[in-house]
């Protein structure tokens, strides 16, 4: 029979149920982790105050064509006769062109609120295209390793390779030659276009990130658990280490959305991002670099909504960070 | 041997092997030695019996229980479990393995995701599995079972103590039913107040299913509590093998080492006068391993053989002693075991003196 040379320290009848109960978990509510990020981020004043402003700002640009019947401007309609004066110089603000008309007479204040419809739709989509592809071959690179890892690893220092400005301009104004576009048709010049060279540059950073903590990860008990319960491993990948990268990954994707934002204005600012006839602050501050000294209005108003913008979702990211891990911000 | 049926053991290791081959450069990798971790490692287990394996860290324990787990793949040697040999298993063959050999983990709070909750991690084999039947009602029993409130299963693990995290690593073990189970240092995390639950907890659930346990310790009270025979390891080989209560009169002796540091039992005598075996320097490199007997570096019953507490005899440095049975039947690998009377202590003081000063 079993060897009974240590006693058990507690009678078999005892209800070991009662016993362990002294230590009840520390909060009675039931909290998933992302409840708790919630609340962490709640009590977080700059933060809350830069996700009002985001909020705000992408109801602005939903409703874009609400303000420009409002005001009774379109974000193209020409008041050369009334807002440009003879010698061809915008007029400044005033009660019905809130931020003044640029040198085509057309409203600022329509233009600038369009505008955040470019800036929010490249920074958004760009960055969810760079997600997706820097996580997937980020845990591929991390969890499998080997010559995938290799191959992966390697096309992603070529990409950090390129000098960035550079290559952006070259695709750019290849693809912006004729209509059509280039890669068969496949990218035709304005917002798609600037949203791909985005995705393509942003990608690997997001990449390196997700390897580099599914690497470390793979070792964990967890994972080893997952493995000895028979589980597959492409499920041990997508059912057990992705959720765990959802932290990095959502900081690190609130990040690249203002990088991604910021492009789309030098891209724009260069005369490379999308057509004039689509308001982007990048391209109105091009305009504005002409006439800034008679008509200040034209780079203060698209100069105030880029920066706030860009400061606000580093505000949110900062936040997020330290919502993820309260340790980090102390 | 033990309850003298004539059944196939459940569990038999032949001899298993582990090296862990060491590598230098980036490009061209070229092999500069390997890790002995497991050396030729070989037992049984019966159906419904449980096996000890303790020894200290790095000895080779924690990897032979991922070997039978199938978590690592073992260097040479065979691992059958019910007559059939598991350690070239893949794909579909592996996966029904896994329902029948499960493991628990020592870091019980690693060993759960901590972005899932109770039920799910629990439900996880049964998911896997396609085990049919309404899996809320039986992760509920399963957690029950374990002394858990099936209303937790909507909670994450940092909500819950560190007991009742590896009950709920053991509840999940136990899910798909498992003739096998591996107990890696299953309390050694856990409040000594805590440890005897899930111990008591353990030998229930294998009184009551008939489950085989191997479990890995390196405390020996928690391998007297639960196991029916103990082997003891050293640098990656057996050096004894014994029913555990043969084990507190050990013939080897690392074992009388290892059983003299263990904390005195109460109400087994010698209490406070009792005396430690303070063994001198540190395991040797499993990098490459002594010759003779691994033990020899650090043997006091070897000086006493020689006389000299600086000399061992020539048979333990050049031979290695094989795991053979000495008369009672119990696994030994030793050129000289223990007689009764051999003053271990103070031939181990003897061996500490010169090298750091006086030693109490």
């Amino acid at each position: 029979m079993r060897a009974s040379a240590m006693p058990p320290a507690a009678p078999m009848s005892v209800d070991i149920r009662t016993l362990e109960s002294t230590d009840p978990p520390p909060d009675a509510r039931v909290r998933s982790p992302a409840g708790m990020v919630w609340a962490r981020f709640r009590v977080n004043r700059g933060g809350m105050v830069a996700l009002v402003f985001l909020v705000a700002l992408a109801a602005l640009a939903i409703a874009a064509p609400l303000v420009a019947d409002l005001v009774g401007h379109g974000p193209n309609d020409l008041y050369r006769t009334t807002m440009v004066d003879i010698y061809g110089l915008p007029k400044g603000p005033n009660a019905s062109f809130w931020f003044g008309a640029d040198s085509a007479g057309r409203d600022l204040f329509v233009r600038v609120i369009y505008g955040a419809r470019v800036s929010l739709l490249v920074g958004v989509v760009a960055t969810a295209i760079a997600v997706v592809i820097g996580v997937v071959l980020g845990l591929i690179a991390g969890y499998r390793g080997g010559a995938l890892d290799t191959l992966f690893s390697r096309m992603s220092d070529v990409v950090l390779a390129m000098p960035l400005l550079l290559f952006a301009i070259g695709i750019s104004s290849a693809c912006s030659t004729t209509p059509q576009g280039c890669v068969a048709g496949t990218l035709t010049p304005g917002v798609n276009l600037v949203i791909v060279i985005i995705a393509i540059f942003s990608w690997p950073a997001m990449f390196r990130i997700v390897r580099a903590t599914t690497l470390s990860m793979r070792e964990s008990t967890f994972i080893e658990a997952s493995r000895a319960i028979g589980m597959r491993e492409r499920n041990i990948m997508f059912r057990e280490v992705l959720p765990n990268l959802l932290s990095p990954v959502v900081v690190y994707a609130a990040l690249l959305i203002p990088q991604s934002i910021l492009f789309e204005a030098y891209l724009s600012f260069l005369g490379l991002g999308v057509p004039d006839s689509t308001p982007s602050w990048g391209g109105m501050l091009d305009q504005a670099s002409q006439l800034f000294t008679v008509a200040w209005w034209l780079m203060v108003f698209p100069g105030i909504f880029l920066l706030a913008t860009i400061l606000a979702f580093n505000v949110v990211a900062d936040g997020l960070r330290d919502a993820f891990d309260p340790r980090a911000s102390e | 041997m033990i309850d003298g049926t004539r059944t196939r053991p459940l569990l038999e290791v032949q001899s298993l092997t582990k090296r862990f081959p060491l590598t230098r450069g980036v490009i061209f990798a070229h092999s500069r030695g390997a890790v002995h971790a497991v050396e030729d490692v070989t037992f049984t287990v019966a159906r419904g019996r449980t096996l000890g394996i303790v020894g200290e860290s790095g000895s080779g324990k924690s990897t032979t229980a991922r070997m039978i787990a199938r978590l690592i793949d073992p260097t040479s040697g065979t691992i059958a479990v019910d007559g059939t040999d598991i350690t070239r298993l893949v794909g579909a063959d592996l996966r029904t393995l896994r329902q029948q050999v499960q493991m628990v983990f020592q870091d019980a709070y690693g060993s759960l995701n901590p972005r899932q909750t109770a039920g799910q991690i629990v439900g996880a084999p049964l998911r896997v599995h396609h085990v049919p039947g309404d899996r809320r009602a039986h992760v509920a029993g399963l957690l029950e079972r374990v002394g858990l409130n099936p209303e937790h299963a909507a909670r994450y693990p940092h909500e819950f103590s560190g007991g009742q995290r590896q009950r709920i690593g053991i509840a999940r073990a136990l899910a798909l039913s498992p003739t096998l189970m591996i107990l890696d240092e299953p309390v050694s995390a856990l409040d000594v107040s805590v440890q005897a639950h899930v111990l008591n907890l353990l030998t229930d659930l294998q009184d009551e299913h008939g489950i085989t346990y191997v479990v890995i310790s390196h405390d020996l009270g928690v391998i007297r509590h639960l196991a029916d025979r103990v082997a003891v390891i050293y640098l990656g080989r057996i050096v004894e093998l014994a029913d555990a209560a043969a084990i507190t009169a050990p013939r080897h002796p690392y074992t009388a080492a290892l059983v003299s540091a263990a904390p005195a039992q109460p109400g087994t005598g010698t209490g406070t006068t009792r005396q430690r075996i303070v063994l001198t320097g540190d395991a040797p490199s499993a990098i490459t391993l002594p010759t003779g007997c691994a033990f020899h570096a650090r043997c006091p019953k070897a000086r006493l053989i020689s006389g000299d507490p600086h000399r061992v005899p020539e048979r333990c440095r050049s031979e290695r002693p094989p795991l053979g049975p000495d008369a009672d039947g119990r696994q030994l690998a030793c050129w000289y075991p223990l007689e009764s009377g051999d003053d271990l202590i103070g031939a181990a003081q003897a061996m500490a003196i010169p090298v750091s000063g006086a030693q109490a």
